[in-house]
């Protein structure tokens, strides 16, 4: 299975690959054949790149500013990283080599995030068409920035809302994302009313993520116009 | 724990050297010692007078510490207030075969940072109630010192629709962390975890970092080896960073291991990492060990030999010119 990251503009971060075998299994015999792609609004990636066999206990840190790739658009595009195993079959149940994206902001910061799948994960989830993001904040000093990966065939429609700590809600209209695309923006943008909601409970308050099918949200904090400095996943709503 | 002793009592050698009595083992100490099976500490005194002289002891005669064994490390102080040197510490927690079918509850950490190194940096935790049962959900937070004393409880619910903000600035919980870095343990009193997954901040006047917990094994007391190691992803990048290493010994077996840095094809090097008994953490300064790794010159990961325990675990990095700290889990 394929796992994917937010292939973020590479005028703002430096995009490390960070292929580890030993993240993968401890078995000494197992060999692994490793692809990454890039995509930006449909299922044909724009660009590719072979890394090559990687065997049990190789290391390896792909920089794509060493690659002489496309730029993606503004929002930035789906990075897959395709991780096969070459010396088992696949197992009943659905696996995935999940490898890491360490990206470096241009002006400090950055985000650390593994990549993962759109299924095969072994948690077991209740529903694919909400995702929490607990403790959003927005105010005139800190902003929520947020993205959203979709990763199948198909336009994704998606509505955020925001609830204060203390319950008050807004909610936001639906929006469409693209196939094979990624949408960022700011949470204030997309719910003008959030400072004003969230200042009643201390600037903080909590979002859902409502989908037409599984996306993969993704969220941090800009703080006084410094830099951003992670990007976490949502959180699924679990069993 | 011994300061309180020595300022109570005086001559804490001399009373090392003897059993206590009941009345000297009463440190003051009321309400609940375990929170999970509500035993209160008069309880437990009253088991250690009756001779309950371990933990296990006490986990048969008062039902304490079965369930999270948040309280053990407690249990511990006042079996040794009592025992004095004949007390004897068990580096593995253990559980009475009558409680070995109940489903142990998975408790979830989180680090956390409130001055850590002289830092201005704090922590808040956040639980958010939106897909649960339309009434409050409870929850217990544990606010545990990296050698695993728990220094305080909070309880605390969250309604329906509503989110809990669990607040551990330096402000908020004072002294409670001499160092400046712990672990806080949270107990959700629900089968399904729901919406409910508890997400935390660190927070700098430069900065907010997020992350979510990382929660304990199905069963803490059943060792299976892991099928791939935790590891500690190193980019490449032109900024000198601070890297640390934070992970929670989640297994009642002490956890005795080694990080490996292994760079991009140019060989590797090891560190090694305090032994951790169940609930201790450590937070091992990766760039300390490995200046390479501080640079951003070269990539590659760090993991933890062997993989053989389930581990809390978190990447902490800091950037001391804009004081930005980040955190991931594992």
């Amino acid at each position: 299975m394929p796992s994917f990251g937010w292939w973020a503009h590479p005028r703002d971060y430096a995009l490390t690959v960070v292929l580890s075998t030993h993240h993968a299994t401890v078995d000494p015999e197992a060999e692994f054949h490793v692809t990454l792609r890039g995509y930006s609004g449909g299922s044909d990636p724009v660009w590719q790149h072979e890394v090559g066999y990687l065997d049990h206990g190789a290391e390896k840190a792909v920089l794509l500013d060493e690659l002489d790739l496309p730029e993606p658009p503004d929002a930035g595009g789906v990075l897959e990283v395709h991780t096969i195993r070459l010396d088992s079959e696949p197992r009943n149940v659905i696996g995935f080599v999940g490898m890491w994206i360490d990206a470096r902001g241009r002006d400090g910061g950055g985000y650390l995030i593994p990549t993962i799948p759109i299924r095969g994960a072994s948690k077991v989830v209740k529903r694919d068409d909400l995702q929490v993001i607990p403790g959003i904040m927005s105010s005139r000093e800190i902003e929520t920035e947020l993205v959203v990966l979709n990763v199948v065939e198909n336009p994704v429609e998606v509505r955020l809302v925001a609830s204060s700590a203390g319950g008050l809600v807004a909610e936001g209209d639906w929006f469409t994302i693209d196939p094979w695309a990624a949408w960022h923006g700011k949470l204030s943008n997309e719910l003008p009313r959030v400072r004003q909601l969230l200042a009643q409970d201390g600037g903080i308050g909590s979002l859902a993520v409502y989908s037409s099918h599984r996306v993969l949200p993704y969220f941090g904090f800009r703080r006084a116009g410094q830099p951003l400095v992670s990007m976490d996943h949502s959180a699924p709503i679990f069993a | 724990m011994i300061e309180n002793v020595k300022t109570r009592m005086g001559d804490l050698a001399g009373l090392l050297r003897r059993p206590r009595t009941i009345a000297e083992i009463d440190d003051g100490r009321v309400g609940l010692v375990c929170h999970c099976r509500k035993v209160e500490y008069s309880t437990v005194r009253h088991a250690i007078g009756k001779g309950s002289r371990t933990v296990a002891d006490l986990q048969r005669s008062t039902t304490a510490c079965t369930r999270c064994f948040g309280c053990r490390s407690e249990l511990e102080r006042m079996l040794r207030l009592h025992l004095g040197d004949a007390f004897r510490h068990e580096p593995t927690v253990t559980l009475p075969p009558e409680y070995a079918r109940i489903a142990p509850t998975r408790p979830m950490y989180m680090p956390v940072l409130a001055g850590f190194r002289g830092a201005e940096v704090d922590t808040k935790v956040i639980v958010f109630n939106w897909e649960g049962p339309e009434k409050p959900v409870a929850f217990r937070a544990d606010l545990l010192r990296l050698d695993g004393v728990r220094v305080h409880v909070w309880n605390q619910e969250v309604s329906y629709g509503c989110s809990g903000v669990l607040d551990l600035s330096r402000e908020a919980i004072g002294l409670l962390l001499p160092d400046g870095v712990g672990v806080i343990k949270l107990i959700l009193e629900i089968d399904e975890v729901g919406s409910l997954r508890p997400y935390f901040h660190f927070v700098t006047p430069t900065c907010v970092s997020s992350t979510h917990e990382k929660k304990g094994p199905a069963d803490p007391n059943r060792r299976t080896d892991r099928k791939y190691h935790w590891i500690f992803p190193i980019g490449l990048g032109e900024r000198q960073e601070e890297a640390y290493f934070f992970c929670t010994n989640t297994q009642m077996e002490p956890m005795v291991s080694e990080l490996v840095w292994q760079s991009d094809g140019k060989g590797s090097a090891s560190a090694p990492v305090p032994t951790l008994e169940f609930d201790h953490s450590a937070c091992v300064p990766l760039h300390e060990h490995f200046p390479a790794i501080a640079t951003g010159a070269e990539g590659g990961s760090v993991r933890l030999a062997p993989a053989t325990h389930a581990v809390a675990g978190f990447i902490i990095r800091h950037e001391p010119e804009g004081q930005l700290w980040r955190v991931q889990h594992l």
